[in-house]
């Protein structure tokens, strides 16, 4: 993954949520929070093959009829 | 009675006194009251004292027991929970200033069970900005000092539900836990944190910080009344779609079972770097589980040293997507800190969100191997004691080898991500008179024993000095 920038993360959150973030925090996080969020391409060492995530069906069914309950 | 003396019961010996009608869930609610009106001011572990509703609650409590009609060990007990946790009418902050006006129309369903059970509401508990941080210094209603040293820490995001027990201005509290948010604070103040199971306590009524992380829990003086509480709050709720229909045991029942014959299992990933007080004080409590006959050694558990990044990711993008309105809106009302956090959210995407996820069941999967040879596992709480109040904003210098929160989160972290039960047990105090901590790790849904394995070693250390505050 290319190394983040402080103007990669602003450009990301104008243009993804219209929020501005100031040119000194920015560069701080792409020192921090970018590295971090580089590194999970690490998490496939763990060995996920085969792996689901655990949202789950069963979750989904459970929420559905809380909401049918209420009636709306 | 003398308040002092009443302020030194933990649950189970004032259910007893109460019920006996030697103490009187009034004068114990104004004792109560009254410590929290001396300590308060240098403490901050209080948002809103709600002493009016306490008083009305002890009265018809006092009036309940007087009449025969017993509703449990929670009768006439005085408590106070974080302020993450809606309460009807009474304001709900999120310790934020965004929510500083917020009065829900329901209550959370773990705290509606504790005041279905008797308790007394003392009021509403600082926290760190939206449970989003681990220092509790919270810029919109006060810093929360740690009571064994004012200038530290008290550790978070549940702050002043830890400083509260350890001050008794509060008898016991609940609090939640996402990354460590009830475990860190007992560690650091020195008391009882549990975490139970994720979906064993409903997250209804509780301002989310992470869907599939978030757990409510008991912060408590022992470990008797950390099984207490948790089975008057454990349960299915069908208001909570993730709760579990998994049978609510007797938490109490094998408390004096002791650890005989139990094998014990030390987490290698989570057994290094930590301060030579730490260190020692964990060692010790090894030898003391070998000395009451438990059989203690090491286990190892690879992925739990990616948690910290895992847990990091899910919180980045479940925590902003809540809060992503407010953020639009009212940027400025938040904490620097929380603010920062909630911009990373920004960053995450949805491959770094699922692949988090997914690595998830293996952390579990590799902890449920260990736990096939073992009854429980056990590693520090955290690497340090309570470091000093900073006021430091995150990520204001960058990467580095000496990092607070790291040294903190990468010891509880791991638990979250698994949903695994974990008590936080004091080990004893550092040579500057700093708590220091230990967790206690099961299967999920037995707390039982994790419960059983705390309270023999709780017996066998013996009694903390107190706090100076």
């Amino acid at each position: 993954m290319a190394q983040m920038t402080g103007e990669t993360i602003r450009r990301l959150a104008r243009e993804n949520f219209d929020y501005e973030i100031g040119a000194e925090a920015a560069e701080m996080m792409a020192r921090t929070i970018g590295v971090l969020l580089a590194m999970t391409g690490e998490l496939q060492k763990l060995g996920l093959d085969g792996i689901e995530p655990a949202f789950g069906y069963p979750n989904l069914v459970r929420e559905a009829e809380r909401l049918a309950g209420k009636g709306k | 009675m003398a308040s002092a003396e009443m302020l030194d019961f933990d649950v189970a010996t004032l259910c007893e006194k109460l019920r006996a009608k030697q103490v009187s869930p009034v004068e114990v609610t104004d004792a109560y009251l009254a410590r929290i009106a001396a300590t308060d001011e240098k403490l901050r572990a209080y948002i809103t004292v709600t002493a009016e509703q306490a008083r009305s609650a002890a009265r018809k409590a006092e009036a309940e027991i007087g009449a025969g009609k017993w509703r449990g060990p929670f009768h006439g007990v005085p408590v106070a929970i974080k302020d993450l946790l809606y309460t009807t009418g009474i304001r709900t902050t999120g310790g934020s200033k965004i929510l500083a006006d917020f009065r829900p129309d329901y209550d959370a369903i773990a705290w509606a069970r504790l005041e279905a059970a008797g308790a007394v509401l003392l009021g509403k508990l600082n926290l760190h900005e939206f449970a989003y941080g681990v220092t509790s210094s919270n810029p919109h209603w006060g810093f929360v000092r740690n009571p064994y040293s004012l200038d530290r820490i008290p550790g978070g995001s549940s702050g002043g539900s830890a400083a509260a027990v350890v001050t008794r201005s509060a008898l016991a509290t609940l609090g939640s836990d996402t990354g460590g948010s009830i475990r860190i604070p007992a560690a650091l103040c020195g008391c009882v944190g549990l975490k139970p199971t994720y979906a064993r306590v409903s997250r209804h009524g509780v301002i989310p910080l992470s869907y599939t992380m978030d757990h409510v829990g008991p912060i408590t003086r022992t470990v008797r009344d950390a099984a207490l509480m948790l089975g008057v709050i454990a349960g299915y709720d069908p208001n909570d779609s993730t709760s579990s229909r998994e049978p609510v045991p007797d938490y109490t029942a094998g408390l004096d079972a002791g650890v005989k014959r139990m094998r014990i299992g030390v987490i290698r990933e989570l057994n290094d770097g930590l301060s030579e007080q730490v260190s020692r004080s964990f060692n010790a409590a090894l030898k003391q589980f070998g000395a009451l006959g438990a059989t203690v050694d090491e286990v190892s558990i690879p992925s739990f040293a990616m948690a910290t990044l895992v847990n990091g990711v899910v919180i980045y993008a479940d925590a902003l997507e809540y809060h992503e309105r407010w953020m639009r809106e009212r940027p400025a009302d938040y904490g620097e800190d929380v603010r920062r956090l909630l911009e990373a959210g920004m960053l995450v995407t949805g491959v770094a969100y699922v692949r988090a996820q997914r690595a998830r069941a293996r952390m579990l999967g590799e902890a449920l191997n260990a736990l096939a040879k073992h009854d429980v596992l056990v590693a520090p709480t955290s690497a340090i004691e309570a470091p000093p109040i900073s006021g430091r904003v995150l990520f204001e210098e960058g990467p580095s080898e000496a990092d607070p929160v790291r040294d903190i989160l990468r010891f509880t972290a791991p638990l979250d991500c698994t949903g695994q039960p974990a008590l936080a047990i004091p080990t004893g105090v550092s040579s500057g008179g700093l708590p220091l901590s230990m967790q206690i790790i099961g299967r999920p849904f037995d707390e039982s024993t994790v419960l059983s394995v705390a309270a023999a070693y709780e017996k066998a250390r013996g009694p903390l000095p107190a706090p100076k505050l």
